[in-house]
């Protein structure tokens, strides 16, 4: 497990250093690509990932909210339902803030870091936000959304599965 | 919170950000979490001048 890098704080539960190495994380991309190819395939195991976010005071957030799919549609996002799927063994519901699509690329990147992303749809202002997301691998799309509710007024916190 | 995770974390922070965000997130209860983890993030927006 490990947190953060230069832009923000952030923590990924079955991280290791360096990332891009770890059996859990090589399931859940394997599920995503099964899933983009709309291959059946098992879900990996939430258990470990439901019990940390519940440990760490999950429950004491005002919003729990997933990162825009960059190509994905809502309803059928790998990881908004992975997070849904945890958070219902929590009793908690998903707020999505980014009604849209949003693509990272190079031009947003040299831009503004808080502009990757479109303002949050929701009113933010003074609300603990976590946003929670299922693979990281350099940490942009957590720290991106988290800037974004930083600028909207907001206190965001990281967390991703993988 | 065991410290190596924080030294982790703050591998790429300044010295004044380590401190500020170590107080930060020690002194909270570790069931809060992520309570301290978004006001960390706030503190660092700070410090670094991000335009709130």
């Amino acid at each position: 497990m490990w947190i953060g890098n230069r832009r923000g704080l952030y923590f990924v539960v079955h991280g290791s250093m360096p990332n891009r190495i770890g059996k859990r994380r090589d399931q859940v991309v394997e599920w995503k690509k099964a899933f983009n190819h709309q291959r059946a395939l098992v879900e990996p195991p939430i258990t470990e990932f439901v019990e940390f976010l519940h440990e760490r005071g999950i429950g004491q957030m005002d919003m729990v909210t997933v990162p825009p799919p960059s190509f994905h549609d809502y309803g059928a996002y790998p990881a908004q339902m992975l997070c849904e799927r945890a958070l219902g063994a929590l009793g908690l519901n998903l707020v999505l803030l980014w009604p849209d699509r949003y693509a990272k690329s190079g031009k947003h990147w040299s831009a503004n870091i808080s502009k990757v992303y479109a303002p949050p749809a929701l009113d933010v202002r003074g609300k603990t936000v976590l946003v929670l997301d299922d693979i990281c691998t350099t940490g942009n799309t957590l720290v991106a959304a988290m800037a974004s509710i930083l600028v909207a007024g907001g206190y965001p916190a990281g967390c991703a599965y993988a | 919170m065991p410290v190596d995770e924080l030294d982790v974390a703050m591998d790429n922070f300044t010295k004044d950000e380590k401190r500020l965000s170590s107080l930060l997130i020690l002194h909270y209860d570790p069931r809060r979490f992520f309570a301290a983890l978004a006001a960390a993030n706030v503190a660092r927006a700070i410090y670094r001048h991000v335009d709130r």
